[in-house]
């Protein structure tokens, strides 16, 4: 808990810190709520990365752009927004979840002009450990997602990439949380076919 | 261990990035998982808008 002196300092203080250790997202989001700019820019370093990536796995079309839809509409409902820093975390990819849903519904009903979309390098921007993915081109790893139905990909890439618990994914999905062990599970056992059929053990 | 060749505990191990007891076969679909999450915390923000920028510090949209 912060002391009343520590508080009526300015905000950009609190985020600052000389021993190295980063400002708590409950923190963040406290100061953030209450109208600091600068408490919201640092929730954006730290969660947008996390964001863009969501929605690069699900082939948004602009993941980089819809990131920045994403926080705004955060920006605009902070305010309301109760809960701690986990269901900070949680809300945060409800919204992401729904713009990628938008956004899906929209490529849908355009036709696609030029190159593909995904030919981006943001994978491998940093050092990631599986190196049998990481040797793989990025399209072919996002391929592997695609074997997935839309409601196994949902609870994949929820549960993975957002890391979010079964009881949050349940929650966004409006599904029980039976029903999310059974997709993640069913899931699973579709990426491994996949992966044995394609020679990756 | 179910229909699936290995059970709904099974998958949880994975989805938290261990591999259960005995299952070396599963390491391929583990390693998948382990890449996946790996990504999505090396990925570095997005450049942000100016547009996002003007609204958070309360400035006029830049687009407007």
């Amino acid at each position: 808990m912060q002391s009343i002196d520590e508080r009526a300092r300015p905000t950009h203080t609190r985020h600052t810190t000389t021993a190295g250790a980063p400002p708590s997202l409950a923190l963040l989001v406290d100061d953030a709520r209450n109208g600091s700019a600068h408490a919201f820019e640092h929730i954006y370093r730290r969660l947008a990365g996390q964001v863009a990536s969501y929605l690069r796995w699900h082939r948004a079309s602009d993941p980089d752009g819809l990131t920045n839809e994403v926080f705004a509409q955060v920006h605009c409902n902070m305010a309301r927004f109760r809960g701690d820093d986990q269901r900070f975390r949680s809300w945060l990819f409800t919204i992401a979840h729904h713009r990628m849903i938008d956004d899906r519904r929209r490529s849908s009903r355009q036709p696609r002009v030029g190159g593909d979309v995904d030919d981006d390098d943001s994978y491998g921007s940093g050092d990631v450990e599986e190196d049998a993915f990481a040797d793989m081109a990025h399209d072919e790893v996002r391929d592997l997602v695609a074997v997935l139905s839309p409601d196994q990909r949902d609870v994949v890439l929820l549960r993975v990439v957002a890391d979010l618990s079964v009881e949050e994914v349940a929650r966004l999905l409006d599904k029980r949380e039976g029903a999310v062990k059974a997709l993640q599970h069913r899931a699973l056992a579709a990426l491994r076919r996949h992966l044995v059929q394609h020679g990756v053990t | 261990m179910g229909f699936l060749g290995f059970s709904r505990r099974d998958a949880e191990h994975i989805i938290d990035g261990g591999l259960p007891p005995g299952r070396a076969d599963l390491d391929g679909v583990r390693r998948l998982a382990a890449f996946m999450r790996a990504t999505s915390q090396v990925e570095p923000p997005p450049p942000m808008s100016v547009d996002l920028y003007c609204q958070i510090v309360g400035f006029p949209p830049a687009t407007a």
